[in-house]
């Protein structure tokens, strides 16, 4: 009620004379809603609807009955007593036309769900579909952006582009390749993809060929596609089916990698240049003396950003630092060799295994030598081997 | 006139404030009182209101009354209610 009241504006007055109540009848009799009615000391104090004062005043005078008016307050009486500084108003409503200009666009991106795809990646995909911090809201075709996103990357399995407000949220589904490919409904015999020693098989449809604990081939059947189905006359017949089976085995991976000892590195000559740079929206505008280095590395210094919460302002100042460099080879310390040969290690497993793979046991053996680095590593993996023959 | 009025309102279980424009009031707890069909104020002290009604006067005593909020039929009045009087 008072939100109402202060949107209407109201007006709180005294009123003092022998016929106070005369004048509240009076006012209620001409149609005029009071409220907030207190009498202190026979002198009444009344509140109104900005829009009354004039017909109380007329009240008071036909009742005989003195007023003063003790506030005013409201958006009404604001605007009245701003209605002069017409710079001000202009200023106040270009501010309001400014935020609902602004609100049209999307400002920022946010990508939830996602585990194995790291998020720069799906950002520059979207970025590159037309979902750009800084397009109108009604320009990117969403639902089209999200099919594409399903299709593009194998490991989505669902996507969907959500507006909320003026952020755009990117929510992924990941799922196995595996789980994705459309089923295989041709009958069919489902084979090991590696050499290895049987965990477990559970199988679905088919009839299974291996035991757990069995040693497999690549290649080996591990569950046929056929069932028999016996017969009345106590005969069996053989029926295709397709088959559907989880097979995991315990596998064992051989991995030599060389890391060479000589490494390049940039080193500083101690030349400097800097530049102060602006940024709007994707445009950069740079200012600085001329370059005239071979090779350099830059540094970025932000200077002034404005945001708020999650919104970032696409505007920024930034100090961009140049430092000349000159590449020299030099011999890697037995340390960062093996940092090297972890990293490459780290790769090769993500690269080679799939997401519901995990590596058992680990055995490395590294030799230094004047070449470098030669690392001998046995990974025993516990994965699944099914894969169906076509 | 007001009779045959009565009579109607009864014969057909018809509000006698909507017909006869009796007073209607309502009074909750001992904190607030609403009256409808008022004709108007007699007297308003922070103890004791005195209202114009259809069928006499209506007196509200009580301590640190004031009108909550007033119009040509209906006010409401906060404060400690103790008792209604009726008057001719």
């Amino acid at each position: 009620m008072f939100v109402w009241n202060y949107l209407k504006g109201y007006v709180i007055i005294k009123a003092v004379g022998f016929y106070a109540q005369r004048f509240m009848n009076l006012a209620a009799y001409r149609g005029i809603k009071i409220w907030d009615v207190k009498n202190e000391d026979m002198v009444f104090t009344v509140t109104f609807s900005y829009g009354d004062l004039k017909k109380i005043e007329k009240c008071a005078l036909d009742a005989g009955c003195r007023i003063k008016v003790i506030k005013e307050a409201g958006v009404p009486v604001v605007l009245k007593r701003y209605r002069k500084r017409t710079s001000f108003i202009a200023g106040a409503a270009f501010f309001v036309l400014f935020i609902c200009f602004l609100s049209m666009f999307i400002w920022s991106i946010r990508v939830e769900g996602n585990l194995k795809i790291p998020t720069e990646k799906i950002l520059s995909y979207v970025n590159e579909s037309g979902l750009r911090p800084g397009t109108l809201k009604s320009t990117p075709d969403l639902g089209a952006i999200s099919n594409r996103l399903i299709l593009d990357f194998d490991d989505v399995a669902w996507a969907t582009i959500r507006l909320d407000g003026t952020k755009a949220v990117v929510s992924i589904s990941e799922g196995t390749k595996s789980n994705i490919k459309p089923q295989d409904e041709q009958a069919c015999d489902i084979v090991a993809k590696r050499d290895g020693v049987i965990e477990s098989i559970t199988v679905i449809s088919g009839t299974a060929q291996v035991r757990s604990g069995d040693v497999v081939q690549k290649g080996q059947v591990l569950v046929k596609g056929a069932v028999m189905i016996a017969n009345d006359d106590g005969t069996f017949t053989e029926k295709p089916v397709v088959p559907k089976a989880f097979i995991r085995a315990t596998t064992v991976y051989h991995m030599k990698e060389t890391v060479p000892i000589k490494i390049n590195e940039k080193k500083r000559t101690g030349e400097k240049r800097t530049w102060i740079a602006f940024k709007v929206a994707d445009n950069d505008f740079a200012f600085g003396m001329p370059l005239n280095f071979k090779s350099f590395e830059t540094q970025k210094n932000k200077i002034f950003e404005f945001d708020i919460g999650d919104w970032v302002f696409p505007f920024e100042v930034y100090k961009q630092d140049f430092y000349e460099v000159n590449n020299v080879q030099k011999k890697a310390t037995k340390e960062e060799l093996l940092k090297k040969a972890e990293n490459m290690l780290d790769s090769w497993t993500e690269e080679n295994l799939d997401f519901d793979s995990y590596v058992v046991k680990c055995e490395k053996n590294s030799n230094i030598n004047d070449r470098g680095l030669i690392m001998d590593v046995v990974l025993t993996v516990s994965e699944r081997i099914d894969t169906n023959q076509r | 006139m007001e009779s045959i009025k009565k009579k109607f309102s009864r014969m057909l279980d018809i509000p006698q404030e909507s017909v006869l424009n009796v007073p209607y009031i309502t009074v909750t707890g001992r904190e607030q009182l609403s009256i409808e069909n008022f004709g108007g104020i007699l007297e308003y002290l922070p103890d004791n209101i005195k209202l114009k009604t259809s069928i006499g006067i209506i007196e509200i005593k009580g301590n640190k009354m004031n009108i909550k909020s007033m119009s040509d039929k209906s006010m409401t009045i906060n404060g400690t209610i103790l008792c209604v009087e009726f008057s001719e």
